[in-house]
């Protein structure tokens, strides 16, 4: 049992955040312009150095103040997926996925998309779709009112984790994105990534009994 | 503990057959029912590819809050989807009868065209008898 | 079989392939003793253990010399699919069948009384109807499609027509024949073997296969048999 992957997209389809954990076959670049900036460093193709910084001095500048309690935290609770992916050239060859991570977050909503669709339509009220399985991974989703979709990857035989999402968005989304003044939340242009929301999201999920 | 209906799409993903059983869903036209084949065998193609871990298989199942889709997906491509509520632990076996079924009833009969729609009289019987 | 093989189960083929190979010179004959022949023959001959294949079991042993159904009806069904492509309406369709069942018959009656010879103490040939036609419910039925049929009745309306029903005929057991050609009958082919044996046994007649489904037997079929009027006389005259 274990959790592979989250997505978050807004209201707008654009994936505004990424995280993974026991992922075995690693996300592949993004090409230029298919992915919005400060969704998951790791695989923004960043050549441009005034994006860096400036998706730096935002996550510095949204933690000031309480940067001391998060170096702290961080030899507690490593962070594996952070600290040896960032340097993504480094890695040692991997299987990596045969598409772009961008064209992989465009499969992932389209997919989720219209099975949401269809499931609507088959039902014929508002019903939502909970999941879907395959042979190697489930994929559950839970999509807030304000159109925020969460989409979340995880072991096939895992139980319905709609109430991790759920924590997740009432969690680390509600305090570290929505009430936090440096995010802009509904840009169209900007993901939502900052250091305190994806740590508070990597604990809360270390902490399942899913997590292993 | 009920079956609400059941597809069968042929390879190219067109709906070749389609039934449905009591009153737990609405009942939609044919047509209805054929765009939403074609949704779910592209949608399936692509689940497959989705693998955090390596090569995987399609959906085999996919939930909402009342009902499932159960799908089975044979070596030739032909795909049946039993849709269930959804605690229904013999969907799975039940399809493996459909399958059977199809082969006897349909493959075995030299008035189908294969995929083509299923107008077979044996194979409506029959699976009334299994599904009901 | 052009080539004599030197083969213990050549019995087993029918009897003018074993007197043409009698008619062969003593020297091909004496081939069968060469020291050569073994070694073409293992090459050949299976493994202990081993099932021999269809073609060299013995014909007179009826055990185990089934085929699978599943085999026969994807065969069946593609002979139903290639006999439609090529004529112009169902009777057409139903005599073409009689015909293929036809090839059939002969040969099962072949077989039958070779089979009857080797294993009766009393083999004997049927030459009034009424035996034959039991023979045929039974033996020919069982025979070709495991079972005896379920019925034989005979017409109350005309004197030369029998019937013999089979409540689910194995070959037609996958067949669903569509609305507009309901009075389609796969079992033609039946029909055909059921004329051929009846011809073979000296019985001409005309026999035609029929749908007459129930309540209880969707596949309820009547093979309808209907006797020249020579056969009728004959019988009349045996009667005394």
């Amino acid at each position: 049992m274990t959790i592979y992957s989250l997505y978050i997209y807004d209201r707008h389809c654009a994936c505004v955040y990424y995280q993974d954990w026991h992922r075995t076959v690693r996300p592949k670049l993004a090409v230029e312009g298919g992915l919005l900036p400060a969704v998951y460093a790791p695989v923004y193709p960043s050549t441009n150095p005034d994006d860096a910084s400036y998706s730096n001095r935002n996550t510095l500048a949204s933690s000031s103040g309480v940067v001391v309690a998060v170096n702290e935290d961080v030899p507690r609770t490593p962070l594996p997926t952070q600290s040896s992916h960032s340097p993504i050239a480094q890695l040692p060859p991997p299987p990596t996925s045969s598409l772009s991570f961008d064209e992989e977050a465009k499969l992932v909503y389209g997919v989720v998309l219209s099975l949401r669709n269809m499931i609507k339509k088959l039902s014929g009220k508002d019903e939502q779709f909970t999941n879907y399985q395959t042979s190697t991974y489930k994929l559950h989703l839970y999509e807030t009112l304000s159109g925020y979709k969460f989409v979340m990857l995880s072991d096939p035989n895992a139980d319905s984790l709609r109430f991790v999402l759920r924590q997740i968005y009432s969690g680390p989304f509600l305090e570290y994105v929505v009430r936090n003044p440096l995010v802009e939340m509904d840009s169209r242009e900007r993901g939502i990534d900052n250091e305190y929301f994806r740590m508070s999201t990597d604990r809360l999920v270390r902490g399942l009994t899913v997590f292993q | 503990m009920a079956i609400f209906g059941l597809w069968v799409i042929n390879k190219a993903g067109g709906l070749v057959y389609e039934r449905s059983f009591g009153d737990g869903l609405p009942h939609l036209t044919s047509n209805e029912y054929l765009v939403l084949a074609g949704t779910l065998h592209g949608i399936h193609a692509i689940t497959s590819r989705l693998s955090p871990t390596g090569s995987s298989s399609g959906a085999h199942v996919i939930s909402g809050e009342t009902f499932k889709m159960n799908i089975l997906l044979t070596a030739t491509g032909t795909k049946f989807v039993l849709l269930t509520s959804l605690v229904e632990p013999t969907a799975d076996s039940m399809l493996q009868k459909v399958y059977e079924i199809y082969a006897d009833a349909v493959m075995k009969n030299p008035f189908h065209t294969p995929e083509m729609p299923i107008r077979s009289e044996a194979f409506d019987t029959r699976i009334t008898t299994l599904l009901g | 079989m052009s080539y004599p093989q030197p083969h213990p189960r050549f019995s087993v083929l029918s009897n003018s392939s074993l007197s043409s190979a009698e008619h062969l010179s003593p020297a091909s004959s004496s081939r069968f003793s060469l020291p050569s022949a073994p070694s073409i023959n293992t090459a050949t001959t299976p493994k202990p253990g081993v099932r021999p294949n269809i073609y060299d079991r013995p014909l007179n042993k009826t055990r185990n010399a089934e085929v699978s159904a599943a085999a026969f009806a994807f065969m069946f069904s593609e002979i139903v699919q290639y006999t439609q492509k090529r004529v112009s309406g169902i009777n057409d369709l139903e005599r073409r069948l009689n015909t293929l069942g036809y090839r059939i018959g002969t040969r099962v009656l072949e077989l039958m009384a070779w089979r009857n010879e080797s294993a009766a103490k009393a083999p004997k040939r049927e030459t009034r109807f009424l035996p034959a036609l039991m023979s045929i419910h039974t033996h020919v039925w069982r025979a070709v499609f495991g079972k005896p049929a379920d019925a034989i009745e005979k017409s109350v309306e005309n004197a030369d027509e029998y019937m013999i029903i089979d409540n689910d005929p194995p070959i037609t057991r996958n067949i669903s024949v569509p609305r507009d050609m309901s009075s389609l009958s796969c079992s033609s082919f039946t029909a055909g073997i059921v004329e051929a044996v009846l011809d073979g046994l000296g019985f001409s007649a005309r026999v035609t296969a029929h749908n007459t489904p129930n309540d209880q037997y969707p596949n309820r079929t009547t093979i309808l048999i209907k006797l020249e009027k020579s056969v009728l006389e004959r019988e009349e005259a045996l009667k005394t």
